[in-house]
């Protein structure tokens, strides 16, 4: 039998999960913990913001992420400007001891739509100085080619609006992206709502898909991620092993040939 | 005395004072943290020899959960 598992290779490492989950919005730490565990999946974004005065500072929640032993996505949201996440993107190396960053530049506090220009421009110096980007983007054709051009190698369309839970809006401009890249890192990242929207995202031939808000604001999040584990992994493997094509016409399952009670007129 | 602004919020300091001593005197932790200045990344290395202006603007930051 064929065996259809296969890695995920991204940003130069290699995986055996192709969910990436985040780590916002948990009604706690511990359940943030314990549906990290439970997804399966071994990137986890993490993100950058001011430290408070004789607080915390951000290192308990840091100490879980690390005793996970997860590849941690960086990401720059909040900001607005090529400078802004450049400067981000900076820091997270520092902090976090990786080059990879998950570019996201703001353009309309409405619908959270990544700005293209300011992406683009972020783009093209974060990777001369060694970065990996992980682009966040509209699913727009141009803004793809636009970023390959200017050096980036993974592609984060969106399926809907942060947050929105709307599922993948376009799936007809999603299925365009992947055959116009057809090697190239795209994942899913943002509006996923449910585990079906997942497993749409897979058998599209996305690479993997980045889920956060589907998890953490579920009634049971440890469950809803390993709802979208499984859908994640189901939706590859159909992909992997061919979806049959759509016919116009019924076609019967179960063989013609000596059929009981058939008239030739019927 | 100078007047700067450590996220988001104005302090006086003394003169001539590095990011270091500014961050010991402040009370932030430096176990896992980045600093900018004017929106320029400052590495490590450099906190106890950049000096603070007057008008400066800090970002101390630190981890914490993202999407």
């Amino acid at each position: 039998m064929q065996k259809c598992s296969d890695k995920f290779k991204i940003g130069g490492k290699e995986f055996d999960s192709r969910l990436l989950i985040g780590s916002a919005l948990y009604p706690s730490p511990a359940i943030m913990e314990e549906a990290i565990k439970s997804s399966n999946a071994q990137i986890v974004t993490v993100s950058l913001r001011r430290q408070g005065v004789n607080k915390d500072a951000g290192e308990s929640f840091w100490n879980i992420i690390r005793s996970l032993g997860v590849e941690v996505l960086p990401n720059t949201a909040g900001c607005h400007s090529a400078k802004e996440a450049i400067t981000i993107a900076k820091m997270s190396r520092e902090v976090f001891q990786t080059d990879w960053i998950k570019l996201e530049v703001i353009g309309n506090q409405y619908n959270l739509q990544p700005d293209p220009y300011e992406t683009i421009s972020a783009t093209k110096e974060l990777v001369k100085d060694g970065f990996e980007v992980f682009a966040y983007m509209i699913d727009d054709l141009v803004m793809a080619h636009r970023l390959v051009d200017a050096g980036c190698k993974i592609l984060m369309p969106w399926g809907s609006p942060i947050g929105s839970g709307r599922g993948l809006a376009n799936p007809y401009n999603l299925k365009t992206l992947r055959e116009a890249f057809p090697k190239l890192n795209l994942i899913i990242d943002a509006g996923i709502g449910r585990p079906s929207d997942a497993l749409k995202a897979m058998e599209l031939g996305y690479d993997g898909v980045l889920i956060n808000s589907a998890v953490a604001l579920s009634k049971d999040p440890v469950s809803m991620a390993k709802a979208f584990s499984l859908a994640v992994n189901a939706g590859r493997m159909g992909y992997k092993a061919g979806i049959m094509p759509k016919r116009e016409l019924a076609s019967p399952s179960t063989p013609v040939v000596g059929t009981p009670f058939w008239h030739q007129n019927f | 005395m100078i007047k700067i602004v450590v996220n988001a919020k104005e302090v006086k300091l003394k003169k001539g004072i590095s990011i270091k001593e500014m961050l010991k005197e402040l009370g932030f932790s430096e176990d896992y943290m980045g600093v900018a200045i004017n929106l320029n990344f400052i590495p490590k290395d450099m906190y106890d020899k950049t000096i603070l202006k007057e008008g400066d603007s800090i970002e101390v930051l630190s981890p914490i959960c993202g999407g």
